[in-house]
């Protein structure tokens, strides 16, 4: 334990050093600025980074990656927040309630909260993975392949019954979303199915063009549309008329106090074992605490009408999955998600066999990356302070050259992605279909947790029924499913049934009266 | 004063009629799969057809919901046209666009399409000039500033293509297409 403890100092004095530090803030602005620009992600950094590693020290390598992954949680909240295109797919839910923040003329405010959350997400997440990885690795391999279906269920779920406008199209969304994300090679067996008689369909629809589509380029339509009604200008929105200073970007003691040591604690930890899961990600840390949150909230009204906690809840969550995700990376070597999966091939690159004898014989080896995690954690509302300015004067940009620009990026981003022209072209068919989607109330989010997860539920279904030939009774006698589906019980409970039973209630009272 | 009850919106029918015939392809294809269950397992074709089933009731309860809605709206534009605007923001449908909103779409739809078909024939520069050159077009920016309108348009254009231009192939060594019909 002692020893653990003197490793993980010996690591935040390794990070010290000017060069290996210089490394920690290149990688923490790469990460944040991919992540900021849609199209753009934290993976795609370190991907594009990986070749560099090979005339890096492993050190420096995995400092660089644990500032980029910090960096890419955070970022995507930037562009969410300022022109409502979320940099990454785990900011969508503070895409949702940070840009009506920002229209509102608060979007500093939505900012700061969202950098402040990270921060402390990001420390808590990496505390913990310091203190508690090998633990924590053991209790994660009793969720089983039944368990991983029910907790994607369990994701479904949650982001279905948080659409309170109906939640039918919820379903119709995320419907959609796993109905897009069967195109292409069956993920189980490797047969090409769906294609429509179109073998271009046969590589399927990449991540990349979806969330592109769906973000960037149907933002573009709603943005000329109403272009051509209001007439061409800067982004409408009280923001520009502020002088905007360093100062409003400092952290204030009302901001946390708002929402308190309790509940940043629980959305870190929430974040911090979704992360833990194989294949769960930052996406579902941000769903399910963001469900979480608003359904244990004080000021539920605030919810899908600019909620700081909802930010708060998203943003926590996300940062403190970092630490998470690394922890079955580097003791099992079965990566928490993509990003970690990239990180995995940095280890492999330099050498390192990741597995029990990692986190024992050769545990100083990776205290300098959980250092940096925490360290890149700490940047974030640093950076704010001097960025921040820049980032509000995102939206008094003049929307055409904004807007051009930003479908220019999204549209080459598609390419590069896969450098498949294909690709690019579903991006648009995506976002055409996004637009007309949100103009008839149908949520996105639902859509592209569909499309993210569909393949992984698909597998684990049929995984789990394969074990007992067919019959889908192994998700009712499994402890970890049944776990799962408990929780579902528990918020259909308090979320559906208990507001639905009080309004009738409240309606029998005022006719009475 | 006699108030014309509300219309269906574009949300409300087309939507779901569309959604309704893409699952009708869509299970039609899944069919063609081969059989459901193989040695007592589900094949790849089981999912496919799972969705198909429940896109189906999950559109016929939007359709009882909208009916519902659209009851709703009317016995509350008898009333009070408010209420009936407040009930179609609720529902979270977008108000109806213009025709110049129509037009400006479409424009950049088309202007879309032809930019993903020119990106490899055209190369990267010649493509993505003109396609920032048809999005300001659709945004109608400088438009009321005559000649020196026109030039922003092309100093902006070259702008944006060299922006995009560095920070792909430049910063990160990212390979774009070049001029495939100069080759």
């Amino acid at each position: 334990m002692i020893e653990q403890f003197l490793h993980v100092l010996g690591g935040f004095q390794t990070i010290a050093e000017p060069a290996v530090f210089g490394y920690l803030v290149g990688g923490f602005l790469i990460g944040t600025i991919f992540a900021a620009i849609p199209g753009l992600t934290g993976t795609l950094a370190i991907a594009l980074i990986l070749p560099l590693t090979y005339s890096m020290d492993v050190t420096s390598s995995l400092v660089m990656c644990a500032a980029i992954f910090m960096g890419g949680q955070y970022g995507g909240s930037i562009t969410a927040i300022t022109v409502n295109i979320p940099g990454a797919p785990c900011a969508i839910m503070t895409a949702y309630e940070g840009n009506i923040l920002m229209r509102r003329g608060e979007g500093a405010v939505a900012l700061r909260s969202a950098a402040l959350a990270s921060m402390v997400g990001g420390v808590i997440g990496a505390i913990l993975l310091m203190t508690l990885a090998p633990v924590i690795a053991q209790a994660a391999l009793y969720v089983q392949t039944p368990g991983k279906f029910s907790l994607i269920l369990f994701a479904f779920f949650v982001i279905i019954i948080s659409n309170e406008r109906s939640i039918s199209k919820g379903i119709v969304a995320t419907l959609v979303g796993l109905m897009v994300a069967t195109i292409g090679i069956d993920v189980a067996s490797s047969k090409v199915r769906q294609t429509f008689g179109f073998p271009a369909l046969i590589e399927g629809i990449d991540l990349m063009a979806v969330i592109i589509g769906a973000f960037a380029i149907s933002e573009l339509f709603v943005q000329v549309t109403g272009s051509s009604m209001e007439g061409s200008g800067a982004t409408n929105s009280p923001s520009k008329k502020v002088k905007w200073s360093w100062r409003h970007f400092l952290p204030r003691w009302a901001d946390y106090h708002m929402i308190g040591t309790y509940r940043y604690f629980k959305f870190a930890v929430i974040g911090y074992f979704v992360g833990v899961l194989p294949g769960a990600g930052g996406s579902s840390a941000a769903f399910v605490s963001y469900a979480e949150a608003k359904r244990s909230s004080l000021r539920p009204e605030e919810y899908n009408n600019g909620s700081i906690e909802g930010i708060a809840a998203a943003e926590t969550a996300n940062n403190a999955m970092c630490g998470g995700s690394l922890v079955p990376m580097l003791t099992f070597g079965i990566p928490g998600d993509t990003t970690s999966a990239v990180i995995l091939g940095v280890l492999i690159i330099n050498g390192l066999q990741p597995g029990p004898q990692l986190m024992t014989d050769q545990f100083a080896i990776v205290t300098p990356m959980m250092a940096a995690l925490l360290v890149s954690a700490l940047l974030i509302p640093i950076t704010l302070l001097f960025l921040g300015p820049w980032y509000m004067r995102l939206v008094s940009i003049n929307k055409a050259v904004l807007f051009s620009t930003i479908a220019v990026i999204a549209m080459v981003g598609a390419y590069v992605s896969t450098f498949s022209v294909f690709q690019m072209g579903a991006a648009l068919v995506v976002g055409i279909g996004a637009y007309f989607m949100q103009r008839g109330g149908y949520p996105m989010v639902s859509f592209l947790l569909g499309f993210i997860l569909g393949p992984d539920l698909e597998v684990y279904m049929r995984r789990s029924l394969a074990i007992t030939d067919g019959s889908p009774s192994i998700f009712f006698t499994s402890p970890d499913s049944l776990f799962f589906l408990g929780l579902i019980a528990v918020f259909f409970y308090f979320m559906v049934m208990r507001p639905w039973v009080s309004s009738k209630r409240k309606r029998h009272q005022k006719n009475s009266v | 004063m006699h108030t014309n009850p509300p219309r269906f919106q574009f949300g409300e029918l087309i939507l779901p009629l569309i959604f309704f015939i893409a699952t009708t392809v869509y299970l039609s294809d899944a069919l063609q799969n081969g059989a459901i269950f193989r040695f007592g397992l589900p094949s790849a074709g089981f999912m496919p057809i799972v969705l198909s089933v429940a896109m189906y009731l999950a559109l016929l309860a939007v359709l009882i919901g909208q009916l519902g809605h659209h009851r709703a709206r009317n016995d509350a534009a008898l009333h009070s046209p408010k209420t009936a605007e407040e009930l179609t923001d609720l529902e979270g449908l977008a108000p109806s666009l213009s025709l110049g909103a129509h037009v400006a779409m479409v424009a950049v739809i088309a202007i879309s399409f032809l930019y993903v078909l020119a990106f490899r024939q055209l190369g990267f520069v010649l493509s993505t000039f003109l396609y920032s050159l048809g999005l300001q077009a659709a945004f109608q920016f400088g438009w009321s500033r005559g000649v020196f309108g026109i030039v922003l348009n092309l100093v902006v254009a070259a702008s944006i293509c060299l922006i995009v231009y560095l920070f792909f192939a430049v910063l990160f060594g990212i390979q774009l297409p070049r001029i495939g019909l100069l080759k």
